[in-house]
């Protein structure tokens, strides 16, 4: 399945980042963290390689069949709304670009702060 | 065994200063009348007691004359904020199986900490989320300490809080609180009053 | 929240330990400075004394969890702080200090030309910074570090023999000082 993406790398790269956008639109979220775990190691792509060379922060982790997504929301929605919204927006994008069946993994670090 | 350069410590009416800084450090007791008896033995413990303040008061001299700046400490915060803790996974149920929603008990602090915050003259300290918060439906009882302001009615504070947080915690997360116990831990005084504890 | 200035130790370690960091940056505002007045001291130099307590600061964060008296946070970060400045001691190679009792340390300025003390503490620093290496850092290590002898002698790795021999000579040579000033 790998080699049959590897020349849709470079778009799946470019609609990341429109993931990334569509995500900060949604109403109540505030911030997009990396996606990276807190201390900072960024889990390596497995199957479709989203990663050009060195390893960078992601905003959005697209590893294999799961796509992890770290979100602020404001405080002025409930966050458990917000939540399933970005998890709407992503199951989208997930269909769009190949990957119906991806894990949409959406967890809201920070409330209000 | 005693260290053999030591220079032989004069005595002062018959004990060596070694022996007073012991008996100073121990907090003078128990008594021993044949120091505390002795004018000589006093005068000593009086200029090591005043010794070891203007130690302590020679840093706080330092220390005062040369705050922290603020790139020092903006240092100091980069260096932490990578490593914020968030705590257990919260889930946020979901009817379709590819979705894998959840708050972080480090995000359900902060709100609990910012809505005591929120109650005038209430300051949050520690809080806890007990029971299996990763379970959806398990029953949390949420723990919280606050402070007070001087002159605040610590039963009012406790109350509001409570209300707030319960009322908070009902709007974001999907947890079935238990109860939210807020115990008052300090009393805080006016800036004024207080010497920069 | 300018309350939060206004907070005791005790709840902005809490706070902390919870993961706020403008608590925390609380402590560091409030500890920070004595910290570096003390590190300062145990280093010989303000070269790195800035560094190491930016480490300390670094380790408590992630260390708050297993601080269990919120109030003691002081004495607490003064230890991690201590150890810290001993292992960098250590790094230089400097506990060769221990055999060199009474290394002479270069008087920083000419006796002849050095001003009147105007103030205790001043005379005191003066004193201090002129004792030999160990004799200093046993002092402010039970002064300021409120370390018990034994603590001193686990933490700078010498006999507890030794620490009472240093702390002897230089509580005897401060002493001195005081009563000459005056």
């Amino acid at each position: 399945m790998s080699e049959t993406r590897a020349a849709d790398d470079a778009s799946v790269e470019g609609s990341t980042a429109a993931l990334a956008s569509s995500i900060l639109a949604v109403p109540g979220v505030d911030t997009l963290y990396p996606a990276a775990s807190p201390l900072g190691q960024v889990a390596t792509a497995i199957g479709s390689a989203l990663t050009t060379g060195a390893v960078q922060q992601e905003d959005v982790l697209v590893a294999g069949e799961r796509i992890r997504i770290r979100i602020g929301v404001d405080g002025m929605e409930p966050a458990a709304e917000v939540c399933r919204r970005v998890y709407d927006v992503a199951s989208a994008w997930a269909a769009s670009s190949g990957r119906a069946g991806a894990v949409i993994d959406v967890t809201a670090a920070t409330i209000g702060a | 065994m005693t260290d053999p350069l030591l220079p032989a410590d004069e005595l002062i009416d018959g004990h060596t200063l070694d022996e007073l800084s012991d008996y100073l450090a121990a907090g003078r007791t128990p008594a021993d009348p044949a120091i505390d008896d002795s004018p000589e033995c006093r005068a000593a413990l009086t200029a090591l007691e005043r010794l070891g303040r203007a130690t302590r008061d020679l840093l706080d001299e330092e220390a005062a004359a040369a705050p922290a700046d603020d790139d020092w400490v903006g240092r100091i915060l980069t260096g932490i904020r990578l490593d914020v803790q968030s705590g257990r996974r919260i889930p946020i149920v979901h009817p379709d199986p590819a979705a894998d929603l959840a708050l972080t008990e480090g995000a359900v602090r902060a709100l609990v900490r910012s809505v005591g915050d929120g109650i005038d003259g209430v300051l949050v300290g520690r809080c806890r989320l007990d029971g299996d918060v990763e379970t959806p439906g398990a029953p949390i009882a949420v723990h919280l300490e606050i402070s007070v302001r001087y002159g605040a009615s610590m039963a009012n504070a406790a109350d509001e809080v409570r209300a707030a947080v319960i009322g908070e915690l009902g709007r974001h997360a999907e947890l079935t609180i238990a109860s939210v116990d807020v115990v008052v831990t300090d009393v805080r005084e006016s800036r004024a009053g207080r010497d920069g504890r | 929240m300018s309350d939060l200035w206004d907070a005791a130790d005790d709840t902005l370690a809490g706070r902390a330990a919870d993961g706020d960091t403008v608590a925390f940056e609380v402590l560091v505002r409030r500890h920070g400075p004595l910290m570096r007045a003390y590190a300062a001291r145990m280093l010989g130099s303000t070269y790195e004394s800035d560094d190491v307590v930016q480490e300390t600061f670094v380790t408590a964060w992630r260390r708050l969890g297993e601080l269990q008296e919120g109030a003691a946070v002081r004495s607490w970060l003064m230890r991690i702080l201590s150890r810290r400045c001993i292992d960098r001691i250590r790094a230089r190679h400097e506990h060769d200090d221990v055999t060199e009792l009474d290394a002479p340390t270069p008087d920083r300025e000419e006796p002849s030309r050095v001003a009147e003390a105007r103030t205790a503490t001043e005379a005191l620093g003066r004193a201090l910074d002129r004792l030999p290496p160990l004799q200093k850092r046993c002092w402010v290590l039970r002064e300021v570090g409120q370390y018990s002898y034994d603590d001193i002698a686990r933490e700078l790795d010498v006999p507890v023999s030794t620490v009472r021999g240093q702390l002897a000579r230089g509580r005897r040579k401060l002493l001195d000082e005081m009563e000459e000033w005056r």
